[in-house]
């Protein structure tokens, strides 16, 4: 099961870190306005 | 998961991740600007991050390793290393999508050394990637693909690292400056650690091959005895990486199992089934051969709390089973236990003739399952199945602890008998053998 988990572990953060980082970009480009 | 199990460390994972990014926002912050420039920065920060941490994944730490399982981080890293990569690659293509004129950072017209220095990080990332899941099919020899594969982590740490200094758009104070440079130099640290500093620690613990007995089913198994130390304690399942000959710098490190009781910690011993090209070899292992034992390692235990347990093994995962039923029996231990254990056919069954005697020390039900039976067979026959497993499986209500190692498709069909018997994973513990 541990590699079932590896593998969703690993997409959930990568779905994370995506909109993290769409956050990070929003946060910026809007800070100029 | 297990109780102490991987939450913590995920989320302390994400944190870390999420470092540069929250860093990039402290003040002073250059001008804005646009969104998709700003996502493609963000991308290389993510996957530079990741990668930092890809070292730490694989730098053995003892008490990561005992909550997690060795095998669970090296899946890990495995997966994470193609986020990892990903993401640094696509933070180029995007910053070139969203402004084109970042084209000019690969042109080496306008700066040669860091065109050659960018192009040479994209390729080594390329290659980390090709080489190590093309590695079999390319028929590339383990030590070469583990020489390779810390040279081009090494590159692109250096190179990825050196390129945000550079570059230098969000680290423009010193202090972020030295925050960068000390999350590199940590990263190659722990790749110099793992690599360098602990065979450097093993070479003052040498162990001797004290025998080679053949087995059945082309399987050694070598005992080691430890030179002027004490020896390692275990828990049965545990494993450790072995290196043999003179050397503990050889690139030759393998996991294996431990097969014989927790109980022997002057006499360890090893079961290896010649698989590969490197235990083919362990025939030639001649008694006084110098060997190194890093560990011990693993999560792949019977815990003491489990009232009873259900063992499924598939050919060569018999060895730590084994080492936790020869335990058992040192230690009078009458919890009863089911062994469910696959192999092709008796004359090659791993320890058939000890886990037959020791049906009469232990609490024991032993079902093996021959993929050819011999006459007279009349017990399971074929693979591991789920009819097979639900026929035979006792009633979760018992509180079994399973433990389940061997192939992977084996794995597979265990891991969701268990489930569907209504096995919680916390009462679930797997070990897959060709981690590396």
């Amino acid at each position: 099961m541990r590699h079932v988990r590896a593998r969703r572990v690993v997409l959930a953060l990568a779905v994370g870190f995506v909109l993290l980082v769409a956050l990070f970009a929003w946060l910026r480009a809007g800070a100029g306005h | 998961m297990r109780r102490n199990g991987a939450m913590p460390w995920v989320t302390a994972y994400a944190v870390l991740i999420a470092l540069p990014l929250f860093f990039a926002l402290v003040r002073p912050l250059p001008p804005a600007r646009g969104f998709w420039v700003e996502f493609g920065v963000g991308l290389g920060f993510v996957g530079l991050a990741m990668l930092w941490l890809q070292f730490a994944l694989t730098a053995r730490f003892r008490n990561v390793a005992a909550s997690l399982g060795l095998d669970t981080m090296l899946q890990f890293h495995g997966r994470a290393g193609v986020v990892a990569i990903a993401f640094a690659l696509a933070h180029p293509a995007v910053l070139i999508v969203a402004q084109p004129v970042y084209v000019e950072f690969l042109d080496p017209r306008v700066s040669a050394a860091r065109a050659l220095a960018l192009i040479a990080l994209i390729g080594a990332l390329l290659l980390l990637a090709v080489l190590t899941f093309k590695r079999r099919p390319l028929g590339i020899p383990y030590e070469w693909w583990r020489l390779t594969h810390g040279a081009l982590g090494f590159g692109v740490l250096f190179l990825g690292t050196v390129h945000v200094l550079r570059v230098g758009y969000y680290i423009s104070v010193p202090w972020k400056q030295a925050l960068w440079i000390t999350a590199g130099v940590a990263a190659a640290g722990l790749l110099v650690h793992t690599r360098v500093v602990r065979p450097m620690l093993l070479r003052r613990r040498p162990y001797r091959v004290a025998s080679a007995t053949a087995e059945r089913g082309d399987a050694w198994t070598l005992a080691f005895e430890p030179v002027g130390h004490a020896g390692m304690r275990f828990t049965a399942g545990q494993f450790v990486w072995l290196t043999l000959g003179k050397s503990p710098y050889s690139l030759q490190q393998h996991p294996f199992s431990f097969s014989s009781s927790a109980r022997e910690d002057r006499s360890l011993g090893i079961t290896i089934k010649a698989l590969g090209d490197y235990t083919a070899r362990m025939g030639e292992v001649k008694p006084g051969t110098n060997a190194y034992l890093e560990g011990p390692y693993g999560a792949f235990t019977f815990p003491a709390e489990a009232p009873t347990g259900v063992f499924i093994a598939g050919g060569v995962g018999i060895t730590p089973i084994m080492s936790i039923l020869r335990t058992m029996r040192d230690d009078s231990d009458q919890r009863p236990v089911t062994l469910i254990y696959g192999t092709s056919e008796l004359s090659r069954t791993l320890f058939a003739d000890e886990l037959s005697r020791l049906r009469d020390t232990l609490q024991l039900r032993l079902v093996h399952v021959f993929e050819k039976p011999h006459p007279g067979w009349d017990g399971p026959t074929g693979l591991i199945t789920r009819e097979l497993l639900e026929r035979v499986l006792p009633p979760s209500a018992s509180g079994y602890h399973a433990l389940v190692c061997g192939p992977d498709a084996m794995m597979d069909v265990a891991e969701s008998a268990l489930r569907a018997n209504g096995v919680p994973l916390e009462r679930m513990r797997s070990e897959r053998f060709n981690i590396v």
